[in-house]
């Protein structure tokens, strides 16, 4: 009897010892499973902050996004003394295996997984709207800056292959392109939408609202030539945003401040990096700060285009790089801050009322075009007495002022595309050396980057771009 | 009264002769001399004695005693029949002599004549008193088809196996460890050192055996885990009857192994003379060249020898101490050991205190406990490897002998004028510290109940726990963290796992003449393991170095992590033996793991072998010169576990934060079809026993095809990631093993042993995702080609017209080129050995031994990673250069393979090519050992067991066979010189007593 009893006992050792039914459902400690991280408000939070530190990624505003924009236009160049980076893109010399344009491409779309699942999340309480239309804004800005840097410029050709539009996550989708059109529509209505859902009032400048939403409406309906509708998202901006300029005398202290701001001065919405959450060497500032690799210089026919009674010329700081007087950029200027890294705007007061100069100039309106245009003119150099151009004068002082304005913040290359214009580099003072071009005409194929190699060999239904 | 007292005192001596009676005998070797401590066992209850000094014993016999069971280490055990006789004479045989040997199997023992898998089994006594940390380091050379290989010098460090070739791409290629049943884990959990070696916690002298499991009969039991192979551990475990001493001391000291005198770096004059000639090369006017000499220290008086500074004598210090015994219920093992060892590069050593406790129990007739525990401390000084600044030989090589180490007073200069790019090492290793203390315990409880004769329950708990304390301190003066004010780290990292295991066996001999036997297991196993990760950081320390553990004033990482990982598993186990002749086994395993996806959670596995002994066949039997011939031959499936703990989960990770907010982001994508990597074995093998056991041969041919390799699946970048891992690949291994073992003299006084073994591996990739390469330079994975297939630039020497480098321009080697972006690449060869093995000696005559084993590989490249610095043709020129560089191109004409010096460099002379390859074959005198063994009566005169004395050298003598070669031969698998820190030759003298 006794020994039945000990089998048994061992037999049920045998088959049930520790087999609790969850023994083998283990899950990472520091991590949640993807269908449980946006089921209520305090994980779209958590979700919302996850998608604003990928566009700090050194790949999108950490970087890359702004970089391209002037170096490969006429703003910036890379000195003789230089780090190997960027150089590919800035003598446009990139394949379809280039690893920045590569990374871009892919981090762009991340951020957009980011978002799409913050949008396609059923959370409902009382700041999921605001949350999500904090998403459908970023989504908006990553298309918008996918369609302008991997295929033509809607001006040039809305029907042209766009980019893939992916609104929901699926790991083994294989899309192919949609038409520039069609990604300037899905951008125009991820615009509204998040513009009806978002309030005005955020933490401070690091954080998507209401006219967050509405000035990226103005650039985007600038950009496909739409003056109409540009007109009327920027004047909105204008008359109820509650932005200001800042003071010519204290321009340099408010590029010198690393942190977002809380008094709508200048900065509509940018990407914050801080002490902690930045990408140290990999970063916008260090590749412009001579106390980093300080490899980007800004350009002499451009700092000529400043008066000296200008604001903005105190934006640059006159040193010595690889044996040449230089024009070093001092827009980044916190490197060796361990208090704070430098942010980097995404967009700013001023380039919306540019945006409304030129809007109100295309419809015909030079006047408001002028008042808006010296609007900002005067304000950053005070003894300036006014742009008084008229017709194609007026546009050019435009777009003069867009360039002297935005400099070094990634808007130009994206102005030229739009304006169906050559890159045209002025070398003055050796600026431009070896084999680096200085004519990049608007119908040269790479002026648009190639669709990633990697992409190209995961997705059979995805196109190349001309010429690569 | 007296008379009633002596009846009754009779009375119960007939009744206790009546229910146990005394047997006695002796117990002799083959040759007839007596064994001592042979143990004596009654097979049926598990009491006994040890035989005494002339091999004699007395043992009362309970009443239900059938057998007695003779053994004694390195003997064949006898069973002999009781019956009525009293007097019992047992002749042991030398084992292996005709596979009658026990050898550890899974899930417990086997006799060799049974084995119908590939096992091979070392000894614990040729794991004793090595200068070595851990005992994988010691497994090189000892098992045909295991390679074993240490990828650093750095005592304690990560030791390297594979057996039977490389199997996985992307997941773990080491065997499993097991030790006394409890799966254990192994690798390196260090986090902040260069490199620590879990298994370095265990002292090699407490172990008693290791087997080895290379196919599928012996190994597929053990599932999901076994693919890579199985490496059984066995722990001493005392004896009945005498109480044993044993006490071993052993000192030595060291230097370095391998040096090439072109591995040297330049002297003074040297390096001036070569910067010279490079400045004139490059164009520089005689200022400029007066200028830049005068940077380099031209100016000044020092001419340091950095290798000479870096490295020092080494030492080994090992003392080891057991006490061991029992009687007929209780037996124990008990052990303390002190190991130290400091390396030949400073700031690079190793100190372990070790103890074990083993006691085993017999409680009532039916249940027995055992308890094993081993416990141990390590304390751990790792300097870095690689070009970290913290590595002594990297700064040995780089550093110009112009930069002088000390200032005139004496005190080490660490001037940042003078050290701008490196710094001083010596200075490095005084102010600065990276360290480990690591506790490790391993305990298991075991308890048998055997409800009959024939069945039995085991059930055993284990727990394998590894508490990692680690420490860097980096000073605010100079070195990397200057900048910030120097840095603390200190990090935690605690491993946990625990194993419970139910076992019931039944085991029963039918027919008449019990011809055949059955052995029929089933089980039940579930294992959990968990580790936890503290790490802290923090910048701006004290501007002191004399405060050991400063708290740093801002602390930027402090934060705590955790993993784990489950198995539950179902086994089985059969073995059927008929009349010693034909044997046939099949296991199966059920494996569920954590680690597999959802759709695969669990996996079977399983394994058929048979085993043919031919020499039981009437037409072997009349052979007379055949002792034993047996055929082996298995098939079965098993897995590949190590894949990571979460791979296939889709999550999002809380590390994306922004605003100084937490964030969260999605980390992989769920892939729920994730599972193990699948590996199918096939082994045929031949044991042979001729010549009254003068040769021994063992011969295996197996081929593994592993399958569902894990690869990182590309996916469209639009999904927003990169890859997803999915099983996608397969390769295959297959080769021959070899083991010879040839006695040529066996006399009373004197016998010789020579033994040798060879492992063949062919390794071959079966496919890729879509057949794509995969370029992980210097390697390529291509479909048909060796996993490990070199891939780079062809190098074609030096234009003898002007000193520039040339290359081929593509694999038909029909055109030169000196501009290194038109040159295609090309696969030139293998990390991987074509062969490896040993050969070894024994001589043996009277109290004297002479042991000698010899390593060797073949038919491998190794890779100078760094040579692009070492002797980079004038690229890097401020860091000092080896003097194989002396043998530059100098004036048109001449023929040389290395190209003009040119300060600053030129053409890209120093890109990657087949130039930094050597061949990486070499024999090594791993082990010679010259021992004297006081004879008996001398011994018996001072009531001891056993005086030895001895004097061994490890790595004594080298031969590289590439002459050009500029670094040890012995190498990481991966054949990559990282300027590890250096491999050691030892001498060390050593005295075993045992009382």
């Amino acid at each position: 009897m006794k020994k039945i009893v000990l089998i048994l006992i061992a037999g049920t050792l045998l088959v049930f010892a520790s087999c609790k039914k969850d023994f083998l459902e283990l899950s990472p400690y520091d991590q949640v499973p993807q269908d449980q991280a946006i089921t209520d408000e305090a994980g779209m939070v958590a979700a919302v902050n996850g998608m604003y530190a990928q566009l700090r990624s050194n790949n999108l505003y950490g970087r890359s996004l702004p970089l391209y924009g002037d170096l490969m236009a006429d703003n910036a160049f890379i000195s003789t003394t230089n780090s190997n980076r960027y150089l590919i893109e800035y003598n446009y010399t990139f394949i379809s295996t280039n690893a920045f344009s590569s990374a871009t491409w892919a981090s762009a779309y991340n951020a957009i997984l980011r978002a799409n699942n913050i949008i396609n999340a059923s959370v409902t309480s009382p700041n999921a709207n605001q949350l999500k239309g904090e998403a459908l804004t970023i989504r908006a800005l990553m298309y918008f800056n996918l369609v302008n840097w991997y295929a033509k410029p809607y001006t040039v050709d809305p029907n042209a292959e766009g980019v893939p539009l992916v609104l929901t996550y699926d790991a083994l989708l294989k899309p192919s392109r949609a038409k520039v059109s069609e990604v300037y529509a899905q951008i125009d209505k991820d615009l509204a939408d998040a513009f009806a859902s978002l309030t005005s009032t955020s933490k401070n400048s690091s954080f998507v609202t209401k006219y967050v939403a509405r000035a990226l409406q103005a650039r985007v309906a600038l950009f496909k030539g739409d003056w109409a509708a540009a007109k009327t998202f920027a004047q909105d901006v204008v008359a109820n945003g509650g932005y200001t300029l800042t003071n010519a005398s204290n321009l340099v202290n408010y590029w010198r401040n690393a942190g977002p701001v809380t008094t709508k001065v200048e900065t509509i919405f940018e990407i914050t990096s801080d002490a902690v959450n930045n990408n140290g060497s990999n970063s916008l500032s260090y590749f412009y700060d001579q106390a980093g690799y300080g490899d980007a210089i800004g350009a002499d026919d451009l700092y000529n285009k400043y008066a000296d009674t200008d604001a903005r010329i105190g934006l640059f700081i006159t040193g010595t790089r690889a044996g040449l007087t230089v024009r070093i950029v001092n827009k980044y200027p916190n490197t060796n801050s361990a208090a704070d890294k430098d942010d980097t705007k995404v967009i700013r007061y001023a380039e919306v009322l540019l945006t409304l100069a030129e809007a109100a100039y295309r419809t015909n309106d030079e006047v408001n075009a002028r008042l808006y245009l010296n609007q900002l003119a005067q304000k950053r150099d005070p003894s300036f007495t006014g742009y008084i151009s008229t017709g194609a004068a007026l546009l050019d002082d435009i777009i003069l002022e867009r360039r002297k304005e935005l400099a070094f913040e990634g808007m130009r290359y994206l102005d030229l595309q739009r304006l169906g214009q050559d890159v045209t580099r002025v070398n003055i003072n050796n600026n431009y050396v070896g084999v680096t071009p200085l004519l990049i005409a608007a119908s040269n194929f790479r002026r648009v980057f190639p669709i990633p190699q990697d992409e190209l060999d995961a997705n059979p239904n995805i196109g190349q771009n001309n010429g690569y | 009264m007296k008379k009633y007292l002596l009846l009754i005192t009779c009375l119960f001596a007939v009744l206790s002769l009546l229910a146990q009676r005394t047997v006695s005998g002796k117990v002799t070797d083959e040759n007839g001399n007596p064994i001592a401590n042979a143990s004596v066992t009654v097979k049926e209850t598990g009491g006994g004695v040890s035989t005494d000094a002339s091999g004699n014993f007395s043992l009362r016999l309970d009443p239900k005693a059938r057998t007695l069971v003779f053994s004694y280490i390195g003997k064949a055990s006898e069973e002999i029949v009781i019956g009525n006789q009293s007097v019992f004479n047992a002749r042991l045989k030398q084992e292996g002599g005709a596979l009658d040997e026990v050898v550890v199997v899974a899930y417990g023992t086997q006799i060799k004549k049974r084995v119908t898998g590939a096992i091979a089994k070392v000894d614990g006594s040729d794991l004793e008193n090595k200068p070595f940390t851990s005992v994988d380091q010691m497994l090189q050379g000892k098992v045909a088809g295991l390679q074993s290989t240490s990828p650093t010098g750095q005592p304690g460090g990560i030791q390297q196996v594979r057996i039977r070739g490389i199997g996985s791409i992307t997941a773990g290629a080491a065997p499993l460890y097991v030790i006394d049943g409890v799966p254990v884990n192994t690798g390196d959990f260090s986090r902040l050192n260069n490199t620590s070696n879990a298994l370095a916690g265990l002292n090699p002298n407490d172990i008693e055996s290791v087997s080895v499991l290379k196919d599928a009969a012996s190994a597929s039991i053990y599932g999901s885990r076994a693919a890579n192979g199985v490496v059984l551990i066995t722990t001493k475990k005392g004896r009945a009857g005498k109480s044993k001493i044993r006490i071993d001391s052993e000192f030595g000291f060291g230097n370095t192994a391998y040096v090439n005198d072109l591995s040297k770096p330049l002297n003074r004059e040297e390096y001036f003379t070569l910067t010279r000639e490079g400045l004139v090369n490059a164009g520089a006017t005689q200022g400029q060249i007066d200028a830049t000499l005068n940077t380099l220290g031209f100016n000044n008086t020092a001419n340091e020898d950095w290798v000479e500074h870096v490295t020092r004598q080494g030492t080994t210090q090992n003392i080891n101490a057991s006490l061991s015994g029992g009687d007929a219920k209780t037996t124990f093992y008990t052990s303390a050991g002190f190991f130290d060892q400091k390396a030949v590069v400073i700031g690079s050593d190793f100190r372990r205190y070790s103890g074990t406790f083993n006691i085993k129990h017999k409680a009532t007739s039916k249940l027995s406990v055992g308890i094993n525990t081993t416990g141990s401390y390590i304390h751990q000084n790792s300097p870095s490897q690689s070009s970290a600044f913290r590595n002594p030989v990297a700064e040995a090589f780089w550093l110009r002998p112009s930069q002088n180490a000390y200032n005139a007073d004496g005190s080490l200069n660490y001037s940042t004028t003078t050290f701008n790019q490196l710094y001083n090492p010596l200075a490095v290793n005084a102010y600065d510290r990276i360290q480990l203390n690591n506790v490790k315990v391993l305990a298991n409880f075991t308890g048998d109940y055997q409800f009959y004769r024939d069945l039995k329950f085991t059930t055993k708990f284990g727990i394998d726990f590894i508490n990692i304390e680690e420490e860097r301190y980096d000073n605010p003066f100079f070195g990397d963290s200057r900048t910030v004010g120097g840095r603390m780290y200190n990090y935690d990292t605690r491993v946990a796992n625990w194993l419970w295991s139910n076992l019931l066996n039944y085991r029963h001999d039918f027919l008449n003449s019990k011809a055949l036997g059955v052995d029929f297991t089933i089980g039940y196993e579930a294992q959990k393991s968990k580790q936890y990760n503290i790490t802290t950081r923090g910048e701006g320390v004290p501007a002191t170095t004399n405060i050991p553990l400063p708290v740093p004033s801002s602390p930027s990482v402090a934060q705590g992590a955790r993993t784990d990982y489950s198995f539950v598993s179902l086994l089985s186990m059969l073995q059927v033996n008929y009349k010693s002749k034909y044997s046939l086994s099949g296991s199966i395993r059920r494996d569920g793991s954590s680690r597999f996806g959802s759709n695969n959670k669990y996996g079977t596995f399983w394994s058929v072998g048979a085993a043919w002994n031919l020499e039981q066949e009437n037409f072997v039997r009349h052979i007379k010169f055949i002792n034993a011939l047996k055929l082996r031959a298995s098939y079965g499936v098993n897995g590949n576990a190590e894949i990571g703990n979460y791979t296939w989960k889709g999550t999002y990770i809380f590390n994306a934060n922004y605003n100084q907010q937490p964030g969260s982001a999605p980390n992989q994508v769920e892939n729920p079809d994730l599972t193990w990597e699948i590996n199918k074995p096939f082994n045929v093998g031949i044991d042979a026993v001729v010549w009254d056991g003068r040769v021994t041969l063992n011969a295996d041919y197996y081929i593994r095809n592993t399958e569902n390799l894990i690869l990182n699946d590309p996916l469209s970048r639009t999904s927003g990631f990169n890859s997803v891992s999915a099983n996608v690949g397969s390769m295959e291994n297959k080769g021959w093993e070899f083991q010879v073992n040839i006695i040529p003299v066996r006399t009373k006084n004197f016998t010789w042993d020579l033994s040798f073994n060879i492992a063949l591996n062919k390794n071959k990739i079966t496919s890729l995702r879509n057949n794509a390469d995969i370029l992980g330079l210097p390697f390529i994975r291509r479909v048909g080609e060796d996993f490990q297939s070199i891939y780079t630039r062809l190098w074609a020497g030096v234009d003898p017209a002007n000193g520039n480098p040339l290359w081929f321009v593509d694999d038909t080697k029909s055109q030169t080129t000196n501009n290194v972006t038109t040159v295609q690449r090309a696969i030139i060869g293998s990390a991987s050995p074509k062969g490896f093995g040993s050969f070894s000696t024994a001589l043996n005559y009277k109290g004297f031994t002479l042991d000698a084993q010899f390593n060797y590989q073949y038919g491998n490249i190794v890779y100078d990673n760094w040579g692009f610095i070492g002797w980079s043709d004038g690229f890097n020129p401020q860091l000092n250069k080896i003097r194989k560089q002396l043998g530059r191109w100098q004036n048109p004409g001449d023929i040389a393979d290395i190209p003009k010096y040119v300060y600053g460099g030129a053409m890209v002379s120093n890109a990657e090519s087949s130039r930094w390859y050597y061949k990486g074959d070499f024999i090594r005198l791993r082990d010679l050992t010259i021992s004297y063994q006081l004879p008996k009566n001398v011994t018996d005169a001072v009531s001891m067991d056993n005086v030895r004395f001895y004097v061994r050298g490890t790595n004594l003598w080298t031969k590289a066979f590439d002459k050009e070669i500029t670094f040890d031969p012995e190498q990481p698998i991966n054949g990559v010189n990282d300027l590890q820190i250096l491999i050691q030759r030892t001498i060390s003298i050593g005295l075993s007593l045992g009382f």
